[in-house]
């Protein structure tokens, strides 16, 4: 025997692992002075239905050494009893505990997709102390980890994001949100999530959940518990996202029971009562404390249709790569739960984002057409993300709330054209500027904007037509943004109107200028701009062609389409 | 042989002597602007003299400092980018009061026992700030800039730009005094006496647009503007009044140079005169861009520039006028009079300056570097000075061969005393610092420094040297020669018009920038050695007749000599030796033989020439003129004997002439012919 070779029992070299087992994988039976022979006997502990915890068997098989990440390495098992031989290796059995006489050698974490032998691994029972001996107290650092991606060969167990209160709509756009993040979102057996029996005592093998979202949707992680010390405690035996120092809700779980799957069967669970705040997702476990209670971040949805109005409220675990995602989550499923998902809408969305020191971002937008609500969730992502991920320390969300209007007609109208009512054109003056809008299944409408004419815009000008969303990426092409310079200018640029709905009417002239601290200052004296451009203190400014001379915004109540541009010589008024 | 050679001068090579001893005088404005120095002010009639000095005053955390203002005993700031107030008390640090959503505050004025009003931009907010840092806004003016505030009666004038307007502003009430489509902005404002009067700046314009506008002064009275003059600049920053009259800072900043793909870039000022009239006269003028400029005390003004940074004080009637100070490192951006002390605001850094009120007991003053050319010895320097009994002017020196001082250069010499050698290495460039020591409240004035430097004589050299047979210019690859100039060493020489001539050309110059001359030397065919048959001549071109030379191939061989403006033992020489060129006035030699081939006559030539390649031949009948031409019988001409044979068929009876034409490579023609009679 080659030491650098898989070890198997004879009795699974043949059969439909055979072709599992093409992986390179540095394995050797009791070698590294592990006294853990292969053929060795013990015992595991999971919950296969309600909260009682029930008994399987172990054999090992043998360890990998490096498996995945250097210096970590694996124990090749293969269990029994508790229907497993049948099911195979069970998701949400993560964490459950494996004894070989009285000593904890480790947890099950690992298992094969498709196999119908429950062989799986077990993350050895010091890599998960490693995890529950960290700082499960402190506050919790900002996550910059990038979100996992998925694995091949080996699988993790996994734990099934056991959703509840979702419509379907909701659960497609969670699993396009966060499978590409090694997630899998699964409609919960238990209707509501947080069940009304109070949560039995944890102990090893207990199932236990991580909460993504709480609250009228529920999102939780399931596991198993692997080991307690105190008020401390490590489970999953894998990592839930990876993310190093985290602070989400611990729950407990109600197992329903097991569904038999070939590709890998799962626990159905329900998570119940809170019972801890998880401190620590790392690579062997995740690690928490059942004496505090993670910091969540409140969310309420208003959704207003022409029938009634639905109020909805959420606690989304604070992440800054998840968060996002989740409040997405629990806008679309508002929306499902109180109007619908699909189908003709016109929805009008209005963001309220509260800092930490008091301050808010008000946001808004709307939208038209057969998937306006997916659209919104999508694109409210945006400046929820530009907030939860920001990397200003005074940008800190304390709470989020979105109102909704529904009108399930399709208000869209097309801008034709637009005409100056006299020229020539005086600076100083007031001159009508006429746009025809042709509506979707209406008839013309002529939309009369007075513009007032600067009375420093004398010579060429132009008049551009278009809705906020366009006027905002007029705004992107003039004016090329860097990073914001700081948090108020990062909320400045947040808040610029960009709504669809909003008829917008731009004067321009060819001016130079500059922007300082994201701020434009248009057509300085020469003296300034000199200054400000030649200072060896520049870097924060940047030099403009082109200058804004007015904006005017007018409400239409159609979401706009199109956009126009007309050239005027604007006249001097001459001196008073 | 020299005599028996025909030359003719072309042209000269322009230059003048430069290893002649060089003198520097330093004695006006001029000559030392472009020094710098601490403690040491150069007046308008050149003097030296010691000065205020500029010290460090605070610092704030800002970009910038826009606005200074003295009230109350206390130093306001307003700053950007940050649009921050800040107020400085005597020995103190700058404690923030205002910390506004704009980006910069430019306007400051006192509100009486109220604090002070402050405008900004870009929202173009009036701010009214207490004295214990209580903020309330005053107005929204709509303007993009607030440049200017002063108050008026019980209200308040704010001039603003973007547009250019002055607003009153009373009891909460905000209506337009004055506005100007015209304009850019409203950049200042001024109350002589009881008129007020506003100064305009343009809006910045863009590298391809055309100035269009300029920057104006109107009298204003809240009822109409009118127009008092117009200037050649594109910003009027700062007006002063001293009872009627004013004085108006006026910049010109051309295009940004990152946008300027040429040309100039640099700002240019001035400080106008203007009396009540509008008559306006310049009484400063100089690069960079105004900074501040403060209200005459004892008929003097003081203005600070930056574009360098500087200090300039100057009398009402810019009878004189003196740099104070220099620090290349500082934007000034502001000035205000704060406990009798000079303060400027740094446009560049958050840094407050002042000026002490007397000038120091010591100061220094680094001259200018001096560029001699190419390296040198320096010789003797000296200077005038008045130096009351106790005060002391001393005076180093160093060198080096880069435009700037740096760590290549040597180290500062001793003190050298006037009239003494310069003692700094041998160098191209040197530079001298002045330091200067006073005596108790009496310091002394340099009047002027001279000193003197020799370029080390470096050789000439000669580029080039070509020489062709000179048929008009067909064959000239330089510039067409010029008619012949009667000068040089061949005044009595007419140019030859023969086709003996060549046309022998050469380039050459001396990096000291001596005018040379230049020998020619000949070798002809089997010679050894170069005879002279030119020497002292100035032109790097002559004519050279061949006639009357011996044929063969030859060589010339050109010298150039700086020795006519060197002393004879550091005179240096460079020679160039031609390519071998030929020298052929003979024609080829044609022999003619005929022989009979039943009706037709055969005719059979034979060409010789002694020093070049027989090129071509033709032969003509009866003297027609433009004959055939003959093919060589070994099919090319290329040597210097060729044969041809060409027959005659159709000649008609009676006598006729055959005549036969060669031309070497030089265009000597040689003719044979014969005369036959046919029956």
């Amino acid at each position: 025997m080659q030491d650098n070779q898989l070890q198997f029992p004879s009795s699974l070299r043949t059969g439909r692992l055979t072709g599992l087992c093409v992986w390179v994988l540095l394995l050797a039976v009791g070698s590294g002075g592990n006294e853990l022979e292969s053929g060795t006997r013990g015992y595991g502990l999971t919950v296969m239905e309600g909260t009682r915890v029930d008994t399987f068997g172990v054999e090992i098989l043998g360890w990998e050494y490096g498996g995945t990440l250097p210096g970590r390495d694996r124990i090749l098992v293969r269990l029994s009893g508790l229907g497993l031989e049948k099911t195979g290796i069970v998701r949400g059995m993560s964490g459950s505990p494996v004894y070989v006489g009285d000593r904890l050698i480790g947890a099950v974490a690992w298992g094969w997709s498709f196999a119908n032998e429950p062989i799986g691994m077990l993350t050895p029972i010091d890599d998960m102390l490693e995890v529950l001996h960290r700082d499960l107290y402190g506050s919790a650092p900002p996550q910059d980890t990038d979100p996992p991606g998925t694995e091949s060969g080996w699988r993790r167990l996994g734990s099934p994001l056991w959703v509840s209160g979702a419509g379907p709509a909701t659960l497609r756009l969670l699993t396009d949100l966060l499978a590409p993040m090694g997630m899998e979102p699964m409609a919960a057996a238990g209707g509501s999530g947080l069940a009304d029996t109070t949560p039995a005592p944890l102990r090893p093998g207990s199932a236990i959940g991580i909460q993504l979202i709480g609250g009228d949707l529920n999102i939780t992680g399931i596991g198993t518990v692997t080991y307690i010390d105190g008020n401390r405690l490590v489970a999953f035996a894998h990592d839930l996202v990876g993310s190093g120092t985290i602070d989400m809700p611990f729950t407990a779980a109600h197992i329903h029971g097991v569904l038999s799957s070939e590709s890998a069967s799962f626990k159905l669970a329900s998570a119940t009562g809170i019972v801890g705040a998880a401190r620590q997702d790392r690579f062997a476990g995740v690690a928490g404390v059942t004496d505090q209670r993670a910091r969540t971040l409140p969310m309420t949805v208003e959704v207003q249709t022409a029938m009634s109005t639905g109020r909805f409220s959420f606690d989304l675990a604070r992440h800054r790569f998840y968060t996002t995602s989740l409040a997405q989550v629990a806008l679309m499923g508002s929306v499902e739960s109180a109007a619908k998902a699909l189908g003709d809408a016109s929805l009008t969305l209005s963001l309220d984002v509260e800092l930490e020191d008091g301050r808010a971002l008000s946001w808004q937008r709307v939208y038209t057409g057969l998937n306006a609500p997916i659209r919104a969730a999508l694109e409210v992502g945006r400046p929820l993300r530009s907030l939860v991920q920001s990397s200003f320390e005074d940008v800190q969300v304390a709470r989020i709330h979105a109102r909704v209007e529904i009108d399930e007609r399709i208000h869209t109208a097309l801008i034709e054209g637009a005409r100056l009512a006299r020229l020539p054109v005086v600076a100083g003056s007031t001159t009508d500027l006429t746009v025809r809008l042709l509506p979707f299944q209406g008839a013309p409408r002529d939309v009369v904007i007075p513009v007032f004419i600067p009375v420093d815009a004398a010579g060429p000008v132009q008049i551009r037509i278009g809705s906020g969303r366009a006027a905002a990426e007029w705004e992107q092409q003039r004016w090329q943004q860097g990073r914001p310079a700081n948090s108020d200018e990062l909320l400045r640029r947040l808040q610029q109107p960009a709504r669809d709905d909003e008829l917008v009417v731009e004067l321009l002239s060819q001016t130079p200028g500059l922007a300082v601290e994201g701020r434009e200052l248009p057509a300085p004296p020469p003296s300034v701009q000199r200054l400000l451009t030649e200072s060896h203190a520049a870097g924060h400014v940047q030099t403009l062609s082109i200058r804004v001379l007015s904006r005017q915004d007018l409400s239409t109540g159609y979401v706009l389409r199109g956009e126009h541009l007309l050239t005027v010589n604007v006249e001097s008024k001459g001196t008073r | 042989m020299k005599g028996a050679v025909t030359l003719a001068v072309l042209w000269a090579l322009g230059g003048a002597t430069a290893v002649e001893p060089v003198s520097w005088h330093h004695g006006r404005f001029e000559d030392f602007a472009e020094g710098s120095g601490q403690g040491v002010a150069i007046s308008s009639d050149g003097g030296l003299r010691l000065a205020p000095v500029l010290i460090p005053l605070a610092e704030t955390e800002s970009e910038r400092v826009w606005r200074i203002l003295a009230v109350g005993g206390s130093l306001w700031i307003g700053t950007g980018d940050d649009g921050r107030l800040y107020r400085l008390e005597e020995g103190g640090e700058p404690q923030l009061l205002l910390d506004s959503p704009e980006i910069g505050i430019h306007a400051l004025t006192p509100a009486g026992d109220r604090g002070l009003y402050a405008g900004t931009s870009p929202d173009g907010i009036i701010y009214r700030v207490s004295w214990d840092g209580t903020v309330e806004t005053v107005a929204r003016t709509e303007s993009r800039y607030v440049w200017d505030l002063a108050t008026h009666g019980k209200g308040l004038l704010a001039a603003t730009g973007g547009p250019a307007r002055i607003l009153h502003i009373e009891d909460g009430q905000t209506e337009t005094w004055f506005e100007s489509p015209t304009d850019g902005h409203i950049r200042c404002l001024v109350r002589a006496g009881d008129r007020w009067f506003a100064g305009t700046a343009v809006a910045t314009r863009s590298s391809s647009d055309e100035a269009t506008s300029r920057a104006r002064i109107y009298e204003v009275d809240g009822q109409r503007g009118r127009l008092l003059l117009e200037t050649d600049f594109e910003e009027v920053t700062f007006l002063v009044a001293a009872g009627d009259t004013l004085f108006a800072a006026v910049t010109t900043v051309p295009p940004s140079t990152a946008e300027k793909s040429g040309g100039s870039a640099e700002p240019r000022s001035a400080l106008l005169r203007v009396e009540p009239g509008g008559a306006a006269f310049p009484i400063w003028q100089g690069p960079g861009v105004f900074g501040g400029l403060l209200p005459p005390v004892d008929g003097q003004l003081t203005m600070v520039l930056r574009e360098p940074g500087r200090v300039v004080r100057l009398r009402t009637d810019g009878s004189a006028y003196e740099r104070v100070a220099q620090v290349d490192s500082l934007e000034p951006n502001s000035l205000t009079l704060w406990r009798d002390r000079v303060v400027i605001g740094d446009g560049g850094s958050g840094r407050l300056l002042s000026l002490t009120t007397a000038p120091g007991d010591s100061g220094w003053f680094d001259a200018p570097v001096v560029d001699l050319g190419s390296h040198g010895h320096w010789g003797a320097i000296e200077w005038e000075a008045q130096a009351p009994r106790g005060s002391r002017v001393q005076l180093r020196t160093r060198s080096g061969n880069s435009g700037t001082p740096d760590d290549n250069w040597s180290d500062w010499s001793a003190f050298v005393e006037s009239g003494a050698r310069i003692s700094s290495p041998p160098a191209r460039y040197l530079q001298y610092r002045v330091v200067m020591h006073a005596a108790g409240k009496r310091g002394p004035t340099v009047r002027r420094v001279s000193f003197t430097a020799r370029q080390t004589n470096l050789p000439p050299r000669i580029e080039s040297l070509t020489t062709f047979a000179y048929r008009g210019n067909r064959q000239a690859s330089g510039p067409a020669p010029p008619p012949p100039v009667n000068g040089g060493g061949n005044t009595n020489r007419q140019l030859p018009q023969s086709k003996s001539l060549r046309l022998v050309r050469w380039k050459a110059s001396d990096a000291n920038g001596d005018q040379l001359r230049f020998r020619i030397y000949l070798r002809g065919e089997g010679q050894q050695a170069w005879k002279l048959v030119e020497e002292d001549l100035e032109h790097t071109s002559v004519y050279w007749d061949t006639e009357t030379m011996p044929e063969g191939i030859t060589q010339l061989r050109i010298v150039a000599s700086d020795a006519a403006h060197n002393p004879d033992s550091w005179a240096l020489e460079d020679e160039y030796i031609s390519e071998p060129f030929p020298i052929d006035n003979s024609p080829p030699v044609v022999e003619l033989s005929t022989r009979r081939d039943g009706d037709v006559i055969l005719v059979e030539a034979s060409f010789a020439d002694r020093v070049t390649p027989v090129r071509g031949a033709s032969y003509s009948i009866d003297y027609e003129d433009h004959g055939p031409r003959l093919a060589a019988v070994d099919g090319l001409f290329d040597s210097r004997h060729e044969n041809a044979v060409f027959h005659l068929d159709s000649l008609g009876s009676g006598e006729h002439v055959i005549s036969v034409q060669a031309w070497d490579q030089l265009d000597n023609v040689g003719v044979a012919r014969l005369v036959l009679t046919a029956e």
